[in-house]
């Protein structure tokens, strides 16, 4: 899927490990540890409260690239 | 390629499908009859049951019941063991104690199952020796019941954002409902293979309940109880494509 993201690194600048990044936007660490694996991708709910808990963009966050064969 | 081409092509399919099949049904209906074997009986299945009905309790006690218990205990440890750790990411203790939950599940889940078809099959109220299998039934039957509400508890004690009391009937619906969307994607994921599954299982149980009746002469309880089966199916799928759709 070419869906890429900058979670952990953000997580990492919030200083917040996955379970507490879970509790503040709603989800469990494990749906946290998908994401940031590009494993799962977030409903654009789920994306918004994201970047809002980091205080920036989605788009600064997850990124969409076309794959070369399409 | 036209719409009528494609029909065409869809309607030579089905066709083939039926050529191919209808001579299968009829060598292993008719032709399996005509050859006698018709007489067979799945009588010594029952006389097997019957004659060693405890000791397939007992089997089904320590091959499918202690390993569920054990699978328990095994994941109430690595419960423990991560919520000592200081770095909860990537708990691989949490991993584990997942693990050994579903294995739990599957286990006592499968043990039930077939406890339960084991007393169904043997019970006979005339015998006398029915009493203790029965006892042991019902009181392995609470065990297991037990352990499928303590593996719930535990999840819920590791996570208290998983809701739903494990006794009331409106329990996997408020558990699924406090599931986040990552979580109910899998749900959606396991129901819609199960449910393409089934499809196919219960053409191959009613083909089975077929051989049943014309080799075994089983009767067409078979059939009509797959034919329930199959149309409850059908009716529940289409109630809520109905509901869902509006």
């Amino acid at each position: 899927m070419p869906l890429y993201n900058q979670l952990k690194v953000y997580r990492a600048k919030l200083g917040l490990n996955q379970a507490e990044m879970g509790k503040r936007v709603g989800v469990s660490r494990q749906t946290i540890s998908l994401i940031e694996r590009g494993d799962y991708s977030p409903s654009v709910t789920l994306a918004l409260k994201i970047a809002k808990e980091c205080g920036v963009t989605v788009e600064e966050i997850f990124s969409y690239e076309e794959d070369g064969n399409e | 390629m036209s719409k009528k081409k494609k029909l065409l092509r869809d309607g030579l399919k089905l066709l083939l499908i039926g050529v191919l099949a209808y001579p299968l049904g009829y060598f292993v209906g008719y032709g399996a009859g005509s050859i006698g074997i018709s007489e067979l009986s799945l009588d010594f299945i029952m006389d097997f049951i019957n004659e060693n009905l405890i000791v397939i309790q007992l089997a089904l006690i320590v091959f499918l019941y202690i390993p569920g218990v054990i699978c328990i205990r095994k994941a109430k440890r690595y419960f423990k063991q991560a919520n000592q750790m200081i770095d909860v990411e990537e708990d691989i203790h949490e991993k584990k104690a997942g693990t050994f939950v579903y294995v739990a599940q599957v286990f006592t889940r499968f043990f039930m199952i077939l406890f339960t078809t084991l007393i169904f099959l043997s019970l006979d109220l005339t015998s006398d020796n029915m009493v203790i299998p029965q006892i042991i039934y019902v009181v392995f039957l609470l065990l297991a019941g037990m352990n499928e509400i303590i593996v719930v508890r535990m999840v819920q004690t590791q996570d208290p954002t998983k809701k739903g009391d494990p006794i009331s009937l409106k329990f996997n619906n408020d558990y699924f409902l406090s599931l986040d969307e990552a979580e109910k994607s899998k749900v959606y994921k396991a129901s819609r293979h199960t449910f393409i599954f089934m499809e196919f299982a219960l053409i191959g149980l009613m083909f089975v309940a077929l051989i049943l009746k014309i080799i075994f002469d089983q009767g067409n309880g078979p059939i009509i109880m797959i034919t329930l089966a199959w149309s409850l199916q059908s009716i529940v799928y289409f109630y809520f494509a109905k509901k869902f759709d509006s």
